[in-house]
């Protein structure tokens, strides 16, 4: 019984995850500095804030591009009814709003460039994105480490054989 | 040096291969800047009143932005009858020779300085190794520099320095010296530099041997030829609107600078996105140079002095630790990044030609007082085979262009691809210099620039975001391509998200009609439209 009890906690655990859906959206903003981005998803039955930033804090985003990044983790979603909202100068701006078919991508990048329009209006537009992915991870030590042993290799060779040579000659 | 002609060539075949199997369709270049320089092989002569007309469709392309004009030279006179990839390949495989039998001409010209006879054999081969195989001639065919690799005046023109600045010197030496230099400067600006600060160094070392009239002749020509050159690449620079932000210009900088990792060592890591910078120098020749100065070896003084101080200048005005990038000192040259200087020398770097070639001469006459000369060839050999990652770097890929571009209307071509932000961004330069070289093989007019070294003036990419902001915000297709005149659209599938691939195809359906062709060969899917505007040729 006890055996049992153990198999069933385990495969209680062992049980596989709920499908999980990644939304990375991007906002570029060229010359503007706004100085709040918020991303709003509905997503399912219920909204979702996603704060977008350019410091380098969220995992997808490289920091002062001027590209604002924020990310979303939730169910698998057919489509995704979004909003877009800028704050800049004081003023809180809807610059998008668009339901986005997003076809259950366990992945989904989305990418809007905002531009400034006619009367100071801004103004949020697609763009077309594919995932940018992030640096390798650098393993700098084994490197620094061979080419030092091979510096200090071929000092000591080379020493060796110049004390050897002034040796011969002196004699 | 017939013999060492042999080894170098043996050693480059070695090096790059299986370049010589395949040069007219392979490519051992990991990146993306062998397609610009196959293109411009393919497009100089097309070029009229210094715009191209094959690229920057309807427009035509400014050419501000180019770095060889040398390279150009070339183009030019070889007007389209060879193909590209042949061209930039041979450099790979000869450039290398030819530089390492120019520094194998300055040693020899040391050499003859200090003793009589001829040069020891072993100690010519280091000289020309340090140089012609240099770790930044790695970093060259990575990057498809392939420009780089061929250069040979910058020893030359230190050889004929040293002439100049000798007690014998003629106005003959003054003007191979200004020849030279005039020829690294052609090659790039970077080398002209690199060659104008080895001059300078040569003057101030060995002023007082030297003729002076013959020394104010070469440095008069010297000045001339700079000064002209500055001041078309300033009129140039302001036509393109290059004026970087002193921001951008910081981190740009980094990026073009040696860090400590960087400097002596190269780790797989450092291809892995887009870009090969590392190492600057060899760290045997490092270790067998500096060794002249406690062994106190006649004539290596000033070759140290050159090699250490370019060394130190490929650290940019900026020292950091590594690729985190987030410590950092400031160097002796952190004032000139705040002077703006390097808003326009943006690779540091490139000083490690400068720094080899003084060190493998400092080398070269170590190992010349060496019982055992032969191990500081194996020792320099080790750094570029091994320590650069020579080998296991450069290898061979094929290069096919896809064949339903060949279905198109005779018209012009915009390429669709959708955008790659954050630390990828340079996956742009990446499209922009595939449809550049794809056009190698269609011969249609296209809308992208092909020397473009700033995506935000891109046509291609403004294009592009038109297109597709208007397809995925349900706007007006035609709207956005009528100002083209294009014969087709060529959407690049494979590259999109599947939610956003869907929507385009549909979109494109809808505005154009049915597709025109669909292709999975040349390593990519792509689908093209008729664009359906009527296009003047």
């Amino acid at each position: 019984m006890f055996s049992a009890l153990i198999l069933a906690g385990l495969a209680a655990g062992a049980a596989p995850p709920e499908d999980v859906q990644t939304v990375v959206v991007d906002v570029a903003f060229g010359g503007l500095t706004p100085e709040r981005v918020l991303a709003t998803l509905q997503v399912a039955d219920a909204d979702a804030e996603v704060v977008l930033v350019d410091d380098g804090t969220d995992p997808h985003d490289a920091r002062g591009d001027r590209v604002y990044t924020g990310s979303h983790r939730g169910p698998l979603v057919q489509y995704l009814p979004l909003t877009l909202t800028v704050d800049l100068d004081g003023k809180r701006q809807d610059v998008y709003t668009g339901t986005l078919r997003v076809g259950m991508e366990r992945s989904v990048s989305l990418a809007f460039e905002v531009t400034t329009g006619a009367g100071g209006v801004l103004t949020g537009v697609r763009r077309a994105s594919a995932a940018p992915g992030r640096m390798s991870h650098a393993t700098e030590a084994v490197p620094l480490v061979a080419s030092a042993v091979w510096a200090v290799l071929a000092l000591v060779a080379g020493a060796v054989g110049l004390k050897v040579r002034r040796g011969t000659e002196a004699e | 040096m017939s013999r060492s002609f042999f080894v170098f060539l043996a050693f480059s075949l070695i090096w790059s291969w299986p370049l010589a199997l395949a040069p007219g369709s392979s490519t051992v270049s990991l990146h993306f800047d062998q397609y610009p320089a196959s293109w411009l092989v393919f497009a100089a002569s097309s070029f009229e009143s210094g715009r191209s007309t094959l690229s920057g469709w309807p427009t035509g392309e400014p050419l501000v932005r180019l770095d060889s004009f040398l390279f150009l030279a070339l183009a030019q006179a070889l007007g389209g009858r060879v193909s590209g990839l042949l061209v930039t390949n041979m450099f790979v495989l000869f450039g290398p020779v030819f530089s390492a039998l120019g520094a194998v001409a300055l040693f020899d010209r040391v050499w003859a300085e200090l003793r009589p006879g001829v040069p020891p054999i072993y100690s010519r081969l280091i000289a020309g190794f340090c140089f012609g195989f240099a770790p930044l001639a790695t970093v060259g065919v990575l990057e498809g520099h392939v420009y780089y690799l061929l250069n040979p005046w910058l020893p030359l023109c230190i050889a004929s320095g040293l002439r100049v600045t000798s007690d014998d010197g003629t106005i003959k030496n003054a003007i191979s010296t200004v020849v030279f230099f005039a020829a690294s400067l052609l090659t790039t600006a970077y080398m002209g530099v690199n060659a104008l600060v080895a001059l300078a160094l040569l003057g101030l070392w060995r002023w007082r041997g030297a003729r002076l009239p013959v020394l104010g002749a070469a440095a008069l020509g010297v000045g001339v030829v700079g000064a002209i050159y500055a001041g078309f690449f300033v009129s140039g620079s302001l036509r393109a609107g290059v004026a970087a932000a002193s921001d951008s210009a910081d981190a740009l900088v980094r990026l073009g600078s040696a860090s400590a990792t960087t400097l002596l060592a190269w780790a797989p890591w450092m291809d892995l996105n887009r870009h090969s910078l590392a190492p600057a120098l060899g760290p045997a020749t490092l270790a067998l140079g500096f060794l002249a100065w406690p062994a106190r070896i006649r004539g290596s003084g000033l070759w140290l002095v050159l090699g250490l101080g370019a060394g130190i200048v490929t650290l940019g005005p900026v020292l950091e630790l590594g690729i985190a990038r987030t410590e950092a000192w400031p160097t002796p040259l952190y004032p000139l990044l705040q002077l703006g200087l390097f808003d326009i020398y943006r690779f540091p770097i490139r000083f490690g030609w400068l720094a080899m070639l003084g060190l493998g001469i400092a080398a070269a006459l170590v190992m010349s007082r060496h019982r055992w000369p032969w191990l500081g060839l194996l020792l320099v050999v080790g750094d570029v085979g091994l320590l650069s990652g020579g080998w296991t770097r450069v290898r061979g890929h094929p290069s096919p262009a896809p064949s339903l571009y060949r279905l198109l209307p005779e018209a012009p071509v915009l390429d669709l691809y959708p955008e790659v932000g954050g630390l990828q961004e340079d996956m742009g330069f990446y499209f922009q210099n595939l449809s550049c070289y794809y056009q190698i093989h269609h011969r249609r007019r296209i809308v992208d620039w092909c020397l473009n070294t700033n995506l935000a003036q891109s046509p291609r990419l403004a294009a592009s975001r038109a297109v597709h902001a208007a397809l995925l915000g349900e706007g007006d297709v035609k709207a956005a391509l009528r100002p083209l005149r294009l014969g087709s659209v060529v959407l690049h599938a494979g590259l999109y998200q599947p939610f956003e691939r869907s929507a385009l195809v549909v979109g494109l359906t809808n505005a154009l009609g049915p597709a025109l062709a669909e292709g999975t060969d040349g390593g990519e899917w792509l689908i093209a439209w008729a664009a359906g505007t009527p296009v003047e040729e």
